[in-house]
């Protein structure tokens, strides 16, 4: 919709062009385009699945279907939107299957939420060596705790940094919706991790204006301090 | 980040003017933060949050959330990731079985097979400074071959154009000079391929151990099994893993000759092993070493690339053939003397994996009593034992 970003755009057209090739034959011109989206396919599957296995299996999975029906992708989105619409909905699928599992109770007082199963350590299945993961443990439970339209939608934006246009064809709703999400995600992660006895650290107490600086006083992680000023 | 041009519709709540609380204006609120409103519009914001705290806070709270996560650094995939997913797409999922339809009008699948599989196996042989790797399939996709001629005629010869050793001799044995092909008379070669020449890594501390002492992987063949079962078995297994080549499928006399001559050839070709002596053959020639449990997709897919160009199936069982249990035993007792097959990916990292097998540290002298704690019983590798059933 608005925001064209020129790179983004360069991006998408390269991918069209591997696309082609790809569909042509060629190899390289498929790994390329795995190298490409591998990254942040598996963080969007591992951010809303909580569990590095299950995301690597959902990856792969999602992966696999995409360039096998690769002639399906008609070039209307952008290769990456139509590709992460694939792992959403195979991280959707997970979540679903794995949902009526008995858990063991005490995971599930732990993770208290309503994808809590997605979250439980499992030990190497697949023989898939997890990646270390370097997400706080109050950020990934709160991350958790989310319901999980609102959770994938912070995760494509906020982590990973999509545009809310193309987050919201991912999703299949309206960019409002989108907005909207990542709006109460937001608020409800601090709360989350508020409650965890930790707290974002302080910003101002207004907004400045446009805030376009704000990726300039970075707040660092998430640190356990007193309650400081008028946090959420 | 700046998100560039202006939102032209705004998505939610009253263009200008008093609002409501930013419940009723979440989609704005959203906008603002990211400087993409109006002028009007973001004065208005403004002009709402100078006048109500808990707004402004709520406003504030959103922002320290958008650092927080942007600041989460993506994770790097696991590394086999890109194997499985490249390997089921580019690989049609039954290499093997039945190549009974002609598919000679295809671009060949199994070119794409000796591609992925077979290829980026190029040997790190041990005392090979340089190894020349020649695989030519015949008959394979020939018209009209019927099933059992392809089979029979299937083979893959490989060949070293230079096998070299170095001094201290902990080489395995490598025929030099051996021809690049061994002519099969029918048909033309389907798929031929040539690795480049491979520098050795080789590592130190090998000392003694003749090379026959130094192998030991036992591959079998039986039914064909599933990829990702194999792999998971092996990765998780708790005792010595056999793995067989069942020739016996290939019936008696030459083609079954030819095709356990190719799988011998191969193994000792793209892992560096050598056949065990006589005495430690499960059935048909056996290798054995132990490998990094890590190293389980890698070998599997070696494995099956290898029985898949002969036609030879290739299983994985958890124990000794019964009638070679005896036999077992004694090349467990003897597993000290094993050495380590691993894969590594090769630099730059690219699709492909060498292996190199090396024997494990001992004492100069050889002796036995002072290996340190067996691979296998530390549980990073499994003993695993590769042999052929003819």
């Amino acid at each position: 919709m608005s925001a064209t970003d020129p790179a983004r755009d360069l991006d998408a057209d390269l991918d069209a062009d591997l696309v082609k090739k790809a569909r042509q034959g060629d190899e390289d011109a498929l790994t390329q385009l795995f190298r490409r989206h591998e990254r942040r396919a598996y963080n969007l599957a591992l951010r809303t699945l909580g569990d590095p296995w299950d995301a690597a299996d959902v990856t792969q999975e999602a992966f696999i279907k995409a360039f096998k029906n690769l002639d399906s992708f008609k070039g209307e989105a952008r290769f990456g939107t139509w590709l992460h619409r694939i792992v959403v909905n195979a991280a959707y699928d997970h979540l679903r299957r794995q949902r009526p599992e008995p858990m063991d109770s005490e995971i599930l007082d732990d993770l208290s939420g309503p994808s809590g199963p997605a979250s439980v350590v499992a030990t190497g299945r697949e023989g898939i060596d997890p990646a270390v993961d370097g997400l706080s443990d109050p950020l990934r439970r709160a991350l958790m705790s989310l319901n999980e339209g609102f959770r994938f939608a912070v995760v494509l934006c906020d982590l990973l940094g999509f545009p809310y246009n193309e987050a919201a064809e991912i999703l299949g709703v309206q960019e409002g919706t989108i907005k909207s999400r990542i709006f109460r995600a937001r608020e409800a992660l601090a709360a989350a991790l508020t409650e965890a006895g930790y707290e974002p650290p302080g910003a101002p107490r207004h907004v400045p204006t446009g805030l376009e600086g704000r990726n300039q006083d970075r707040p660092g992680s998430v640190t356990r301090q007193s309650k400081s000023g008028d946090g959420a | 980040m700046l998100r560039g041009d202006k939102e032209k519709g705004r998505p939610t709540g009253p263009s200008a003017g008093p609002f409501g609380h930013v419940d009723d204006w979440e989609g704005l609120a959203v906008d603002f933060i990211d400087g993409r409103l109006d002028p009007q519009t973001a004065a208005a914001v403004e002009a709402h949050l100078d006048e109500c705290p808990q707004c402004a806070a709520r406003l504030h709270t959103q922002q320290a959330m958008i650092s927080l996560l942007r600041d989460i650094p993506l994770e790097v995939p696991p590394y086999r990731l890109e194997d499985r997913v490249m390997d089921e797409v580019l690989v049609p999922v039954k290499p093997m079985r039945r190549p009974e339809r002609d598919r000679t009008e295809e671009p060949s699948r199994w070119s794409l097979i000796w591609r992925r599989k077979v290829r980026p196996w190029v040997p790190a042989t041990i005392g090979v400074a340089a190894v020349f790797l020649a695989i030519v399939g015949y008959g394979l996709l020939r018209p009209g071959a019927g099933e059992d001629l392809a089979r029979h005629e299937a083979t893959t010869t490989v060949a070293y154009g230079t096998a070299q050793t170095d001094a201290d001799a902990r080489g395995v044995q490598v025929t030099a000079g051996a021809p690049a092909a061994e002519s099969v008379t029918t048909a033309a070669p389907m798929t031929t391929m040539a690795a480049e020449a491979t520098e050795t890594t080789t590592t130190a501390g090998m000392v003694g151990a003749p090379p026959e002492e130094t192998a030991v992987v036992t591959m079998a063949a039986a039914g064909t099994q599933d990829r990702k079962t194999m792999i998971a078995n092996l990765e998780e297994a708790e005792t010595p893993a056999y793995f067989v080549f069942d020739a016996t499928v290939s019936g008696d006399g030459d083609p079954a000759k030819k095709a356990t001559a190719s799988v011998v050839e191969q193994i000792a070709a793209l892992t560096g092993l050598a056949p065990l002596e006589d005495e430690f053959a499960l059935d048909g020639p056996t290798f054995a070493a132990f490998v990094p449990r890590d190293d389980a997709v890698q070998l599997v897919d070696l494995l099956q690339s290898i029985g898949a160009s002969v036609q030879l199936p290739v299983s994985l069982e958890m124990r000794p053939p019964d009638a070679a249990a005896q036999t077992a035993a004694r090349l467990l007792a003897r597993k000290d003397a094993l050495p380590e097959l691993s894969a590594r990916r090769t630099q730059p990292a690219v699709a492909g994996w060498t292996f190199t097998t090396s024997t494990l540290e001992r004492t100069a002298d050889g002796a036995a009593g002072t290996t340190p704690a067996l691979l296998d019983e530390a549980g990073t590798h499994v003993l695993v034992v590769i042999y052929l059933r003819d």
